[in-house]
C-alpha cells in the first residue's frame, strides 16, 4: 500500500493528523531527515543529543534500510478460550490423524515436487534440443557458404526470443517469480512473510520462466527455482486451497496456519533440492541450514522422507524417460555423473587447500561486483520494460560471447559425446572443444568437464570459456528471470579445477585425474559464492555419487567459505539485504548485552482494553500498521509513561474478523457471539481482510466487544531490563511476533516486534565487527 | 584310479566347511585321458581357432581391418566354442565335457577367453559390415563404401604425385564416401568408421583441405554493434531513471531511558 493513500485515509480525523506526524516522515524526503532521530548511536547517555542534532546530510546506502512492507509470520499459537475449547473438542484422535495426515502431504509433496522437476527437465531439453538443431545444421553448413552471420542471428533470435517470454511473464506477471527464490524462502522460513511469494501463479511463472531462460542459453541453472517451486507446492498442498484459482477443497484445514505450513515449506525446499540434485540428504540439510529457523527431530525425519519421496519419484520417471524404466541405480541419473575410484593422494590436500583460498577469493569478487550491479539496478533499472530490455541484452550479450568463443578457437576433439556436435573450423569428424562447453545446458558442460579424458580441453578453451562464464553469471544473477547461481558457479569452479589439474600434470610424473580438479575447483567456487557448508558438501558428495571424497570437500568449502567471509557476505545474504527483509541470524548482535529492553522495544504503543469500544478499535486499526496490540486493563494516558496493566495480546486480524462477525457486547449481538469459533477465524487465511473492508455503522461503532475471550492471554513478555541478546533469543527461538515489555508493576511500557531486532545489523569485513543501528524504509 | 574314493574318505573323516571347492579340486586333479579322448580333442580345436583368430585379429588391428579380415576365424571360433558348449561330447567315465572344460574349475579358462573374443567382435560392431542373413559376406552398403573409399585414396595418391589440387579434384568423390557413411545406421561397423575417420583425417589435416575462416567483417560488425547496446542501455536508464525516493519511517523510540524512569 502505498504511504500516501494511507496518509488520505488517516487525515479524515483531526486526531489522527498528528500522530501521523510522529509516525511517518512527512514530507519523505531523504535529502532533509530532520524529523527521524538518529539511531547510528553507540547506545551512550548523550543519545538525548544526538536526537536534537539533524542527520548527516547525505541520505545512508541503499541498502542499509529494512522495508516496512515485510511482516512477520504469527508462529506462535494463540491459546485463547477458542483454541482451548477447540483442543477438548478434538481430543487424542485428532492429535493422531494430524501426525498421519502430515505424512501423506508430505509424500504428495514430495511427489508433485519431483513431477515438476521432471517437467522442467523435460521442457528444458526439448527446448534446447529445438534450437541446437536448426543451429546445428545451420552452422555446419554455413562454415563453408560463408553465411555464418546469419547464424549467429538465428542463434540470437532463438536466445532473446526464449528470454523475451520468460521475462515478459516475469515483469508484467509474477514480480516474486525472478531471480533464485533462495532468499525469499529462507526469509519466508525464518519467519517472514513475503509478499506473493507462495502464490500459484508465482509457480507457473517460475518453472515456465527457468525453462525458458536456461534454453535460452543464460548463464543461469535451474536448482534455485526449484527450490522455490518445491516450498510453493508445500505451501500449495498443505492448504488444500488455493485463493489465487478460487478452490477450496474444505480439506487440511488443521494446516492452515503459519505454523503448520512453514514446517511444510521447510519439507518443500529439501524436496527441491533433492530432485534438481539428486541430492535427498543434502536437500534436508540445506533446509536445515538455510532454511528452517525452528527445527526438531521429528521434523527433520518428516523433511528427509518428503526429500527421499522426491528423489525416488523423479529417478523412476527420468528413468522411464531415459528408456531404462525401473533401474534406479542408472548411471545417468546421478546429476553430474559418477566419478569412479576417486581417490586422493597426500600432497593433493594442500593444493586442495589453496583452490579453496583462490575459490574464497574468486567468490567474494563474484559477489562483490554482483552486489554493485544488483544496487545500480535497484536504483536505475525498475520500470517493467526496462527489466524486459535489460534481460534480452544479457541474452544477445550470452549468445554473442558464445559464438564468438566458438568462432574465436580452434580446439577440436575427435570423438563427441555431445548430440548436437559443432564441427566450425574443425576438421571433418571432428568437433569444436568449445562448441560442447557452450551449446549444451550447463548441466551437461559440468558433466564433460568433470568426466571427460585428460587432454580434452586446452588451456586456453577453459581460461576463455571460465572468464566468460564468470563475467555472464554475474551479469545474470538479479536478472528479472528466473534464475539460479549454483549451477553457474560449478560450471565456472569445474573450468579453472580443470586449469588447475593441467599445470599439475605438467609438474608431476603420475599424472592426475582432471576431472577431480574440476570437482574441487566447483566445490571451491560455489563455496565462495554461496558460503554454504555442510549441505553444499553432501549434496556434492550425493551428485557426483562418491563418498569418499568428503574430507577433500570439506576441506576445500570451508577454507572458501572463510576466506571469501573475511571479504564481504554470501551472495543469498547479500539478496535478503537488498530486498531489505528484516531477517534475523542465528546469534544476536555480539557485545549488545548492555543495550536494554527500553532501548530496542517500540514507544509508544497502542494498546486496548480489555473491554474496548468498537469506535476505538477501528481507529486503531486504521491509524496503525502494528500487528499485535497489547490488550489492557485500565488506559493510565495520564501518567504518559505505561499505558496500562498487561492482560493479553490481540492480533490485527483476530480483531478485524471480531468487527466482521459483530461479535459485540450486548443481547441483539448474543447469537452473534455464540456463533465464534476457532473457524471464523482461520477462514480467510493467509490473505485477511483489511479494516478497510468492513463496514461499521455510527451506532455499532458505540458498542463495546469483549476482547477477553479472543486475546491470547499468556504471551511471552520480558521484564523491561532485559537485554537484547536475551530478547533476540527469545524471539528467535520461539519464532515470536511480538513480544511485550513490561515494568516492574507489569504495566506495559513497549513492544519488541521484529524489525525492532533487526535493525541491528552486524558488518563484519576484513576480520572486523561493527554493530550499526540502521532505518526503516516506507518501500 | 584309487585316489578317488581315498580323498573321498578323507573328506569324510575332516568333516569340513569347505565341501563344494574340495569337491572341485578333486575334478581338476582329474588328467584327461588321453589324446583320443573326445573332452581333448574338441578342446584342442577350441585352443586353435581362438588362437587364429587372436592372430588375425591383431594383425589387423592397424589399419583396423578386424572385421573384414577376421570373419571367417571368428565363426570358426564361434563353431569350436558350440561344439563344446552345446555338444553332447562324454569323456570314458561319463562325465560331459561341457562341465569338464567350461565350469570344471575357478579359472574357467576357456569360458572367459570365449567371453573376451566375443566381446572384441561385439564392440566393434562388426555384424554391421555383413549380411543379416549370412554373417560372412559384405552387405551390398559395405561394398559400395569400399569401392568409393578406395576411389577417394586413389585419388589421394594420383594427386600428390602428380601435386594435383586433391581438396578441388578429389572433393567429389569424398563427398559421396561421406554420404555413404552418414546413410549408414549406427552402431556403424569399426572397419568402416576407422577407414572414415583416416580419409577425414587425410582430408583434413595431410591435405589441408581445411575450411577458411571467412565473413570475418560481417561477424565484427554485428557483434560490435551488439556490444555497443548495453552500455548505451544502461547509461541511457541512469540518466532518463527518476531516482527512487526514500520514504524513512520515522520509528517510535523511547527518547530518554531518564523519562520513564522518572515516572
Amino acid at each position: 500500500m502505498s504511504q500516501k493513500k494511507r496518509r488520505s485515509r488517516l487525515q479524515e480525523t483531526d486526531s489522527t493528523a498528528d500522530l501521523l506526524d510522529k509516525l511517518i516522515d512527512n514530507d519523505g524526503n531523504t535529502e532533509q531527515p530532520k524529523n527521524y532521530q538518529s539511531l547510528n548511536s553507540d547506545y551512550t547517555e548523550d543519545q538525548v543529543e544526538e536526537s536534537e542534532k539533524p542527520s548527516e546530510p547525505t541520505p545512508p546506502p541503499f541498502f542499509k534500510f529494512l522495508s516496512a512492507k515485510y511482516e512477520s509470520l504469527d508462529y506462535d499459537v494463540i491459546e485463547n478460550t477458542l483454541f482451548l475449547k477447540e483442543e477438548r473438542r478434538n481430543g487424542y484422535s485428532y492429535v493422531v490423524c494430524q501426525h498421519l495426515l502430515r505424512w501423506i502431504v508430505l509424500f504428495f509433496i514430495g511427489t508433485c515436487t519431483a513431477l515438476v522437476a521432471v517437467f522442467v527437465n523435460v521442457f528444458i531439453e526439448f527446448l534446447s534440443g529445438l534450437k541446437n538443431k536448426v543451429l546445428q545444421s545451420h552452422l555446419n553448413s554455413c562454415v563453408d557458404d560463408g553465411c555464418l552471420h546469419y547464424s549467429m542471428l538465428i542463434w540470437a533470435g532463438f536466445n532473446v526470443g526464449f528470454v523475451a517470454i520468460a521475462v515478459l511473464a516475469v515483469a508484467y506477471g509474477e514480480r516474486a517469480a525472478g531471480a533464485s527464490g533462495i532468499p525469499q524462502i529462507r526469509s519466508y522460513l525464518n519467519g517472514i512473510k513475503v509478499p506473493n511469494i507462495v502464490r500459484l501463479s508465482t509457480l507457473v511463472v517460475k518453472v515456465f520462466g527457468v525453462s525458458l531462460g536456461t534454453a535460452g542459453g543464460l548463464a543461469i541453472g535451474k536448482e534455485g527455482p526449484m527450490v522455490h517451486a518445491g516450498a510453493i507446492i508445500a505451501a500449495g498442498i498443505s492448504q488444500g486451497k488455493s485463493t489465487s484459482l478460487r478452490l477450496d477443497l474444505k480439506i487440511l484445514k488443521r494446516f492452515r496456519n503459519d505454523h503448520e505450513k512453514r514446517d511444510f515449506v521447510s519439507g518443500g525446499a529439501a524436496a527441491g533440492i533433492s530432485a534438481a540434485f539428486g541430492a535427498p540428504v543434502g536437500g534436508v540439510l540445506f533446509s536445515l541450514e538455510e532454511g528452517s529457523s525452528f527445527w526438531n527431530q521429528a521434523l527433520t525425519w518428516r523433511t528427509y522422507f518428503c526429500s527421499m519421496t522426491a528423489t525416488f519419484t523423479f529417478s523412476l520417471l527420468m528413468s522411464w524417460i531415459k528408456g531404462h524404466p525401473g533401474d534406479l541405480a542408472d548411471p545417468g541419473l546421478i546429476n553430474f555423473g559418477a566419478f569412479t575410484n576417486l581417490s586422493y593422494l597426500g600432497f593433493e590436500l594442500p593444493l586442495f587447500l589453496l583452490m579453496g583460498v583462490f575459490g574464497g577469493l574468486a567468490g567474494a569478487l563474484f559477489n562483490h561486483l554482483s552486489f554493485r550491479l544488483s544496487v545500480f539496478r535497484m536504483r536505475y533499472v525498475q520500470r517493467p520494460w526496462a527489466l524486459v530490455l535489460e534481460a534480452m541484452l544479457v541474452a544477445l550479450a550470452t549468445t554473442m560471447t558464445a559464438f564468438l568463443l566458438v568462432y574465436g578457437t580452434n580446439e577440436c576433439q575427435y570423438s563427441s559425446e555431445t548430440e548436437y556436435p559443432i564441427q566450425m573450423w574443425c576438421g571433418d569428424g571432428e568437433s569444436s572443444a568449445m562448441g560442447e562447453l557452450v551449446m549444451q545446458t550447463p548441466e551437461k558442460s559440468i558433466g564433460s568437464l568433470f568426466h571427460h579424458p585428460p587432454g580434452s580441453f586446452r588451456p586456453l578453451t577453459l581460461g576463455l570459456f571460465c572468464i566468460a562464464y564468470f563475467i555472464l553469471a554475474m551479469w545474470s544473477f538479479g536478472l528479472c528471470v528466473p534464475s539460479g547461481i549454483f549451477i553457474p558457479s560449478i560450471l565456472i569452479g569445474a573450468a579453472w579445477g580443470r586449469l588447475v589439474a593441467i599445470g599439475v600434470n605438467t609438474i608431476v610424473s603420475s599424472p592426475v585425474d582432471p576431472g577431480k580438479y574440476a570437482l574441487i575447483g566447483a566445490a571451491a567456487q560455489v563455496g565462495g559464492i554461496l558460503r554454504m557448508t555442510l549441505s553444499l558438501t553432501v549434496m556434492l558428495v550425493e551428485a557426483t555419487g562418491n563418498v569418499t571424497f568428503g574430507l577433500p570437500l570439506m576441506i576445500v568449502l570451508m577454507t572458501a567459505k572463510w576466506v571469501g567471509d573475511f571479504f564481504n557476505e554470501g551472495i543469498f545474504e547479500n539478496a535478503i539485504r537488498l530486498q531489505r527483509i528484516p531477517f534475523l541470524p542465528w546469534d544476536p548482535p555480539p557485545l549488545s548485552s548492555g543495550t536494554t529492553a527500553m532501548e530496542v522495544m517500540s514507544y509508544p504503543v497502542s494498546v486496548v482494553r480489555t473491554v474496548e469500544q468498537v469506535g476505538r478499535i477501528v481507529d486503531i486499526l486504521r491509524r496503525e500498521s502494528f500487528n499485535g496490540f497489547p490488550v489492557v486493563e485500565q488506559l493510565e494516558a495520564s501518567d504518559g509513561a505505561s499505558f496500562g496493566s498487561f492482560r493479553g495480546l490481540i492480533l490485527r486480524h483476530q480483531l478485524v474478523t471480531l468487527l466482521k462477525h459483530k461479535v459485540f457486547d450486548g443481547d441483539e449481538y448474543s447469537m452473534n457471539r455464540r456463533r465464534m469459533l476457532i473457524e471464523d477465524f482461520q477462514d480467510s487465511y493467509p490473505r485477511y481482510p483489511s479494516v478497510g473492508q468492513i463496514h461499521i455503522s455510527q451506532q455499532e461503532r458505540e458498542s463495546t466487544i469483549d476482547l477477553r475471550p479472543y486475546m491470547n492471554p499468556a504471551p511471552y513478555t520480558v521484564s523491561q531490563h532485559a537485554s537484547l541478546p536475551r530478547i533476540f533469543r527469545l524471539f528467535r527461538a520461539l519464532g515470536l511476533r511480538h513480544v511485550a515489555v513490561l515494568d516492574d508493576k507489569c504495566q506495559v511500557i513497549g513492544m519488541v516486534t521484529r524489525k525492532d531486532l533487526a535493525r541491528y545489523r552486524v558488518e563484519r569485513h576484513g576480520g572486523q565487527i561493527s554493530v550499526e543501528e540502521i532505518f526503516i524504509s516506507s518501500s | 584310479m584309487n585316489v578317488l574314493p581315498r580323498k573321498f574318505s578323507a573328506q569324510l573323516i575332516s568333516l569340513t566347511l569347505v565341501l563344494f571347492i574340495s569337491h572341485t579340486s578333486a575334478y581338476s586333479e582329474l588328467p584327461l585321458h588321453s589324446e583320443n579322448d573326445n573332452c581333448t580333442i574338441i578342446l584342442n580345436l577350441f585352443a586353435s581357432t581362438a588362437a587364429q583368430f587372436s592372430q588375425c585379429s591383431l594383425k589387423s588391428a592397424a589399419p583396423l581391418r578386424f572385421c573384414e579380415n577376421c570373419v571367417d576365424q571368428f565363426h570358426s571360433l564361434q563353431d569350436a566354442y558350440g561344439s563344446i558348449n552345446g555338444g553332447k561330447a562324454m569323456d570314458p567315465v561319463g562325465r560331459s565335457c561341457r562341465d569338464i572344460i567350461l565350469s570344471g574349475d575357478r579359472t574357467q579358462l576357456v569360458y572367459n577367453y570365449y567371453q573376451f573374443l566375443l566381446g572384441q567382435w561385439n564392440s566393434a560392431n562388426c555384424d554391421d559390415c555383413f549380411l543379416s542373413t549370412n554373417h560372412s559376406l559384405r552387405s551390398n552398403s559395405t561394398i559400395a563404401f569400399y569401392d568409393m573409399f578406395t576411389k577417394t585414396h586413389d585419388c589421394f595418391d594420383t594427386m600428390s604425385r602428380t601435386n594435383g589440387s586433391v581438396c578441388s579434384v578429389c572433393n567429389d568423390s569424398y563427398r559421396q564416401l561421406n554420404e555413404l557413411f552418414d546413410q549408414r545406421d549406427s552402431p556403424v561397423c569399426m572397419d568402416i568408421v576407422d577407414m572414415m575417420n583416416n580419409t577425414r583425417r587425410a582430408w583434413s589435416h595431410d591435405n589441408q583441405c581445411i575450411r577458411e575462416q571467412q565473413d570475418l567483417l560481417p561477424v565484427i560488425i554485428l557483434s560490435s554493434f551488439f556490444a555497443l547496446l548495453p552500455p548505451v542501455f544502461y547509461a541511457s536508464n541512469k540518466i532518463h531513471a527518476t531516482r527512487r525516493q526514500e520514504k524513512m519511517m520515522r520509528q517510535r523510540r523511547v527518547n530518554t531511558a531518564t523519562q520513564i524512569q522518572a515516572s
